[in-house]
């Protein structure tokens, strides 16, 4: 459905997407992974057209991204910013009602209305419908922000690491509620996201960059060891729980530096 | 397929809703009833039957005289006046997400002042005098408002600049506004010392707006300015919402961000502009008609645009009256009124730390 195709993106001279390339299809989580400044938030931008990438096309269905205007981009693809803004004094109605800006020509029609009451319900949004997003707690507002782009009724979501500042309940039940728009809607969604462990439980394919190319990408069978300590520069241990795949970082630097303090004893001993 | 509950989500909204239109029609009303008060009050003892009779064109010549061409006129100049200024605020603050921005505490205002001032002793639109009473006369009341429409465009477009390559703060964009609005202003009374016959007297006339100064030509370059300009802020309020989410999230709903911002500054000034150039500086109505309508109808500018309009007017033309009549038969120029309100409105502001919109 979505067709990265060679992107490359340069701010200034500094050269931050060399070659990507990558599809994902519909009914598809695609988390995207890579250390801090691997240009994950870039490649999001390059797709949505925020940023004119120096090479390279993207295609969705199909057709090529830099072909459309801005109001059919937006009807298309719903997008979901990092969380590093005050929010606005709005209420929880019409911030996810501007979502159907795309959709409107003067004024909310009765569907508009129809549509934002829905995502509200979905996402059991009910009891705070009416409250100003700056009364809301992070996991309220991050729900909130992705029922805006729900209601664009888009073809694929982006998201730019939509559980930064969430605690576990609701990294998960964010990564959920994508989970269940992309499943109920046949939608497709591509994630920045540094957790690989949320990543591994909700994803269906990975995209692994590592400076500005794609080091690999697949199903769950890309992450491996090895291709972890190629992104993250660290090392990694692979388990199982429930049957579901969990990676554990570790700190080689720091078990050595343990010894050295302690004189090859740990402080448990000590 | 539409379940109980978003059914009932959906209604609370529009009885949400409709309580703001409601608010809306009584500020509006308000402002009417208070309009005609205005034209009542005054030393020619007339009762609001007369004022009625005379609008409707059944009233004698020298009562219909005094009702329409000095009264009403004055009215509906608070009236056009107040809905530009608070139009250019509550549009400022959207699109440079800045909660203090106004035409005032920019610089805008006072460029505009510079320009008409300019334009009338420099250019020769007009002439300025020595009494108090018509301290100037606007004989090409186009050539000032094109002129003061430069100077308000060259304030703006230097605040555009520094936002645009130093990113700043709330409070420092201010500051910066302050700045140029010194320099203006400063611009205004030097320019003044050059005309022929200068007294303080014309010096407060841009200091200080008046709303009684307007004649029914300049009236109507007004309305013919205004108008338009409510259409347009109107069918870009979705656009002023999704900026309040931040450039990021206003261009994934398809918002051409630049350009609104652009256009957004650009008729900001012009309306800006038309009042200054008639009235002169009237201080602070823009900042403290949005905010009141903000914390009343909240930031949705399918609802904030027409409220500021109608609070704009109202608190303007309850200003000009209040000016008339407090030390009668004394009039005071409308805008010490309005900064008396608008200054504590301010400092509470910046106190709060109020950085959100």
């Amino acid at each position: 459905m979505l067709v990265a195709d060679c992107i490359a993106f340069k701010y200034g001279t500094r050269s931050v997407l060399k070659e990507v390339s990558f599809t994902v299809n519909k009914g598809e989580i695609c988390s995207l992974l890579g250390n801090n400044g691997a240009g994950k938030s870039t490649l999001l931008k390059c797709i949505l057209g925020f940023l004119r990438p120096g090479r390279g096309r993207v295609f969705l269905d199909g057709k090529d991204l830099s072909s459309m205007n801005r109001t059919e981009l937006a009807r298309r693809m719903g997008y979901v910013p990092q969380m590093d803004m005050i929010p606005a004094r709005l209420t929880v109605f019409d911030t996810i009602l501007m979502g159907r800006r795309p959709h409107i020509i003067w004024e909310a029609r009765p569907r508009d209305l129809e549509v934002v009451g829905s995502v509200i319900e979905t996402l059991g949004l009910q009891e705070l419908s009416l409250r100003y997003l700056d009364e809301l707690s992070g996991g309220e507002l991050q729900k909130v922000v992705i029922a805006r782009a729900l209601a664009q009724e888009p073809e694929i979501l982006l998201l730019d690491e939509p559980t930064s500042n969430l605690d576990p309940k609701n990294e998960v039940e964010v990564m959920e509620i994508v989970k269940y728009a992309v499943e109920e809607r046949g939608m497709a969604a591509l994630i920045a996201i540094h957790d690989v462990n949320l990543a591994l439980r909700f994803s269906d394919r990975f995209v692994l960059l590592k400076d500005g190319c794609v080091l690999a990408s697949g199903g769950p069978e890309v992450i491996v060891p090895t291709s972890l300590k190629e992104v993250y520069g660290t090392d990694f241990d692979i388990g199982y729980s429930k049957s579901m795949k969990v990676v554990v970082p570790l700190s080689k630097k720091w078990e050595d530096r343990k010894e050295l303090i302690s004189g090859g004893k740990s402080y448990g001993q000590g | 397929m539409e379940t109980a509950t978003a059914v009932s989500v959906t209604s609370a909204y529009r009885s949400y809703s409709r309580r703001k239109v409601l608010f809306i029609v009584a500020i509006s009303t308000a402002t009417i009833l208070l309009g005609l008060f205005s034209m009542v009050m005054g030393s020619a003892g007339l009762s609001p039957l007369d004022v009625i009779k005379a609008i409707v064109g059944r009233a004698d010549k020298h009562v219909a005289q005094i009702v329409i061409n000095i009264r009403l006129i004055r009215v509906l100049a608070a009236i056009i006046s107040g809905i530009n200024l608070s139009l250019a605020g509550c549009v400022m603050q959207s699109v440079l997400r800045n909660p203090l921005a106004s035409d005032y505490t920019l610089g805008v205002s006072q460029g505009a002042a510079f320009g008409a001032a300019l334009a009338i002793v420099a250019l020769g639109a007009g002439s300025v005098q020595s009494t108090s009473a018509d301290a100037v006369i606007i004989r090409n009341p186009y050539l000032v408002t094109v002129a003061a429409f430069v100077g308000a465009l060259s304030a703006t477009l230097a605040i555009l600049l520094i936002v645009r390559y130093r990113g700043m703060t709330p409070e420092a964009m201010i500051l910066a506004g302050i700045a140029f609005g010194s320099i203006f202003s400063a611009g205004t009374v030097i320019t003044q010392y050059f005309a022929t016959d200068v007294q303080v007297a014309s010096i407060v006339f841009w200091t200080f707006g008046d709303v009684g100064r307007v004649s029914w030509q300049e009236l109507a370059i007004m309305g013919a300015v205004t108008f338009p300009a409510i259409f347009f802020f109107m069918l870009n309020r979705w656009n002023y919402n999704a900026l309040l989410s931040g450039d990021d999230v206003a261009i994934s709903l398809g918002i051409n961000v630049r350009r609104t911002r652009m256009l957004g500054m650009f008729f900001s000034s012009l309306i800006t502009a038309v009042v200054v150039s008639f009235m002169g500086i009237i201080a602070f109505l823009g900042l403290v008609s949005s905010h009141l309508m903000r914390r009343t109808v909240g930031n949705d500018y399918r609802y904030l645009i027409p409220a500021s309009c109608a609070m704009g007017s109202f608190l303007l033309l309850g200003s000009d009256t209040l000016s008339r009549t407090i030390v009668a038969p004394v009039v005071l120029p409308v805008g010490a009124i309005t900064s008396f309100m608008g200054g504590p409105l301010f400092l509470y502001m910046l106190a709060k730390g109020n950085r959100r919109i």
